[in-house]
């Protein structure tokens, strides 16, 4: 089974999900003249949402099969080019059931 | 399903409403944060100060079946306010790593201790038994000179405690220096000589407060993340805040750097000389602060670099035998020595554009604008390491910009109590708890006062430092030496050398406490399995003089016990005639015949807070194994050495309800701006500012010259080599290296080099090489690329790296008067592996 499986509304609506499911959310701080391109870096990894940006602030939401699949991403999103800072922010566990 | 797919978007919806909160942003409409599902979960939450660096930050712990399972920042912490870093984010699987030592081991041949032996588990009782019978035969044989501790600044405050007293008191030793040696000593010197009392006069609130912040070869985006992002939020919040980033290679904090300065090795102290004069050249010296609170000192010079003795660097340097002295001098005497570094003569000496050195100074010449100047290791592992710290203070000093909201010379610290165990508790080899020194007979007679101890058996005699200790240990003047929560043999410098042998010298008995099996433990003869964090009830205190506390919230794994508990019962197996010199026992029949623990510990004084008072929600090891609440009498008892003495700390019991308090703590409220009227309660109703930590309360403007490193590239050995961290790791790696994560985001450390200089020896990035100095080699393998950017004629190696020991070719080199080894400065040459 790949770390990198990505739950997507289509996995939970066919229930074809089991297991633990984590939410977290991150706070990301890029440079201004870069917001734009870590905006589309962001955007194109599995699992992450962005919600909301205000000048160099970014809110995502990072969400992954296990608890170290979201570090990970965290861990790749501080090395994005023109990413000051991400740090997580919240964090949820839940069972998924089989259906 | 659709029940759980609401649930999920609510579940999100929450997430990014407090991560909008954390972050100071509208958050999009959603309900309030709860704790959804995790109540479900059935996951215990508390409160813990993260284990990792100096910041300080408050997490939650969850623990689930005995088990932490998750963590994540905490909200009411104003350190990070809800924020994780990457190391903080994976701190829950620090102690679950697969090689978790859970039993006592002993190197045996045929049954029996041999040193030449392999490693078998035997039980407590026999691994103290061994380690007192090595011990008491040493004491008997060669006295306390002859046994050493060294400890860390990851001790929680009781243990650091309960080893000071064990070593001063019990063994009347100060071979007790703590791996904050290596860390903030030069920060801890320069503190005391310029102020009179350790530790920041402001705090973290300063980062909202200022308008220029200067990073002396500190990397905070990767070392020190959640200020980081403070700093980054207010200079991208306010356009007029400008940011300078000082370094000696271009790394991730310089993306924020209006003025980028890549300076050569050990120039810092030109440029700190030429700010100097370039202020005073301006006109632009605060007269009346100069003139009513700061004095002006001349510091020796030519003082050396801490090598051996007979080593022809100290046997050239004229100013070695009294390194530290400082000696009246005038503002106009001080204004011809700093004269001398002007712009040009700063910049050809640094290597830096004029125009950039003059924008730095200009931050620190304005009077309209606040400054706070951070720094860590740059400054602190630097052969005049004191000087440096005390040269940005000269800076904050000439022009008043101190202790007052945003006008603020910070120093950083790396370890989770560096300040408040390893310097608060006074575990240096030279100094008492609240700032008191073993030199003094007042500050040893009051000690002894607190202790309940008889007059006169505290010895006066300032134990070995660290490097010290691994020299005595390697020439056999140090036979009996125990290591607690630290990688010694990996972080000390030279270590093929100096470190290494000492270890394995028969004539030495080496006890290793620790979590897992690091080059330190499997050097030594006898390993103790320690308890680690969230195990054990603790205490730490952060770079802002913050202390704060938690509970115990899971089991140690196995036999694992916390060092406390090592401490303190091992100090069962000794009784006062056994220890102590027959005249004070003559003197003092009363404590003949008893333990050192009935003497140190149970005191009336320590044991007097009853198991009742620990909290029922949690479990207390400690408190259990000894019958009384240890922690609680060990704090109570060292809070006394600094109520009165602006060292105030709140009653015990507080700490468990708020997350944290900087002291001094004055009628139940902190202080976050020291020697200032109207913040600081020490500051008395119209003195306006006072550094009262002095006699004179006035803090000292050193005088001091641009002096080189103790070792410089020549045409043999053509680069500096920098040692130092990377994001993923702290430290020596022996708990983050255990987080698959960020052992996969990190493996293995690499050489960091310069393109071209790669190209000049035909070296391709990835390729391996050999790291070549005169005392050691490494293999390792190229970076040209990635997050560190190197000038020519400079490499760096991160040392977390047990496959890579670094320190095998690093100079132990320290600085003359704190005895911090420069980690930052040696020639080494790059080879190709064929």
């Amino acid at each position: 089974m790949s770390r990198e499986r990505a739950i997507n509304r289509r996995a939970l609506l066919t229930g074809t999900v089991s297991g633990s499911h984590y939410i977290s959310s991150a706070v990301i701080i890029a440079l201004p003249a870069k917001v734009a391109s870590v905006q589309a870096t962001l955007a194109a990894m599995p699992g992450v949402e962005i919600h909301a940006c205000e000048g160099s602030r970014i809110v995502v939401t990072i969400e992954g099969p296990t608890s170290g699949s979201l570090g990970e991403r965290l861990g790749q999103m501080t090395l994005i080019d023109g990413v000051l800072a991400a740090n997580m922010v919240y964090e949820h566990a839940e069972e998924v059931t089989q259906s | 399903m659709k029940a759980e797919l609401t649930r999920r978007d609510l579940i999100k919806a929450q997430a990014v409403a407090v991560a909008a909160s954390a972050a100071g942003l509208a958050a999009p409409a959603v309900a309030q944060p709860v704790s959804g599902g995790v109540g479900a979960l059935e996951i215990k939450w508390s409160k813990a100060p993260c284990r990792f660096c100096g910041t300080g930050c408050g997490v939650m712990v969850g623990v689930k079946d005995g088990h932490v399972v998750a963590t994540h920042g905490d909200m009411q912490a104003e350190v990070n306010r809800g924020l994780n870093c990457i190391k903080g984010y994976f701190l829950s699987k620090i102690m679950y790593g697969a090689d978790r030592l859970t039993t006592p081991l002993l190197r045996k041949r045929n049954g029996v201790f041999d040193k030449e032996g392999e490693f078998e588990p035997v039980s407590w009782d026999e691994a103290f038994d061994i380690m007192a019978e090595k011990c008491k035969a040493v004491l008997r044989e060669k006295g306390p000179s002859a046994i050493g501790m060294f400890g860390s600044g990851q001790w929680t405050i009781f243990e650091g405690y309960a080893a000071t007293k064990l070593m001063r008191a019990g063994f009347r030793s100060n071979n007790l220096d703590p791996n904050a040696r290596h860390c903030m000593a030069s920060a801890a010197y320069a503190f005391m000589r310029t102020f009179g009392m350790d530790e920041p006069m402001g705090c973290y609130d300063d980062f909202e407060h200022a308008d220029a912040f200067v990073l002396w070869g500190s990397n905070m985006a990767e070392m020190h993340p959640i200020l980081w992002t403070r700093v980054a939020d207010r200079r991208l919040g306010h356009p007029h805040v400008k940011c300078a980033v000082l370094s000696t290679f271009t790394h991730r904090s310089m993306d924020l750097a209006d003025i980028p300065i890549v300076f050569r090795p050990g120039t810092d102290l030109a440029i700190l000389n030429y700010i100097a004069n370039h202020i005073i050249k301006t006109g632009r010296v605060n007269e009346k602060f100069v003139n009513d609170h700061t004095v002006f000192m001349r510091g020796q010079t030519d003082i050396g670099y801490g090598l051996r003795p007979e080593h022809p660097l100290e046997q050239a340097a004229s100013g070695v035998k009294d390194a530290g002295k400082m000696e009246p001098f005038s503002f106009e005497e001080f204004a011809a020595l700093v004269s001398e570094y002007t712009l040009e003569r700063a910049s050809e000496l640094s290597g830096v554009e004029p125009g950039f050195l003059e924008q730095l100074a200009e931050l620190y010449a304005k009077p309209e604008t606040k400054v706070m100047s951070l720094w860590t290791m740059g400054f602190n592992q630097h052969v005049r390491g004191v000087w440096a710290n005390q040269m940005v203070y000269n800076l904050h000093l000439l022009t008043g910009k101190i202790s007052e909201p945003g006008n603020s010379p910070f120093s950083l610290t790396g370890q989770p109590s560096a300040c408040g165990t390893a310097r608060e508790v006074g575990t240096f080899a030279h100094r008492l708890p609240a700032d008191m020194m073993v030199a003094n007979p007042e500050h040893r007679q009051h000690a002894e006062g607190i202790w309940k101890l008889p007059a006169g058996l505290l010895p006066g005699e300032i134990g070995y430092d660290a490097v010290a200790q691994d020299r005595a240990l390697h020439d056999g003047k140090i036979n009996f030496y125990w290591v607690q929560v630290n990688n010694n043999v990996q972080a000390a410098a030279n270590s093929s050398h100096e470190g290494y042998p000492g270890y394995r010298n028969p004539d030495n008995f080496i006890v290793v406490s620790d979590a897992y099996p690091t080059v330190t433990a499997m050097s030594a003869d006898l390993i103790l399995p320690a308890a680690m964090w969230v195990e054990k009830e603790g205490a730490y205190g952060n770079a802002e003089r913050r202390t704060h506390f938690w509970h115990q919230l899971v089991r140690a794994r196995g036999e694992a016990r916390s060092d406390l508990w090592q401490i303190v019962e091992f100090s069962k197996r000794f009784v006062t005639d056994e220890v102590w010199p027959a005249e004070i026992l003559d003197a003092n029949p009363d404590y003949r015949g008893k333990t050192l623990y009935e003497v140190l510990f149970r005191n009336g004084k320590v044991d007097r807070f009853p198991l009742s008072d620990t909290d029922p929600d949690y479990a207390n090891d400690e408190a259990q194994a000894f019958g009384f609440y240890i922690q609680k009498g060990l704090f109570e008892e060292y809070a006394e050495f600094g109520r009165g003495h602006g060292h105030d700390l709140a009653p015990f019991d507080t700490y468990h309800q708020v997350r944290g308090l900087r002291w001094p703590v004055v009628d139940g409220k902190e202080t976050r701006w020291r020697y200032r009227e109207g913040y600081d309660p020490y500051v008395r109703e119209g003195e306006g500012v006072k550094f009262y930590g002095r006699p004179d309360g006035r803090a000292v403007i050193l005088g001091v010259p641009y002096e080189p490193p103790a070792e410089s590239p020549d045409e043999e050995y053509n680069m500096w080599l920098v040692t130092g961290r990377v994001l993923e790791h702290w430290h020596s790696g022996s708990m983050t290296l255990r987080v698959p994560e960020l052992y996969k985001a990190f493996p293995g450390a690499r050489l960091f080099m310069n393109g071209n200089d790669a190209r000049s020896l035909g070296l391709n990035q990835g390729q391996e090489v050999r790291v070549v100095s005169r005392r050691g080699e490494i293999r390792t393998r190229v970076e040209t690329r990635g997050r560190n950017r190197m000038p020519r004629g400079v490499v760096f190696v991160p040392w977390f790296d047990a496959s890579q020991l670094i320190n095998k070719v690093t100079l132990d080199a320290t600085d003359p008067i704190s005895k911090q080894t420069d980690f930052k400065k040696c020639a080494v040459k790059i080879l190709p592996v064929t």
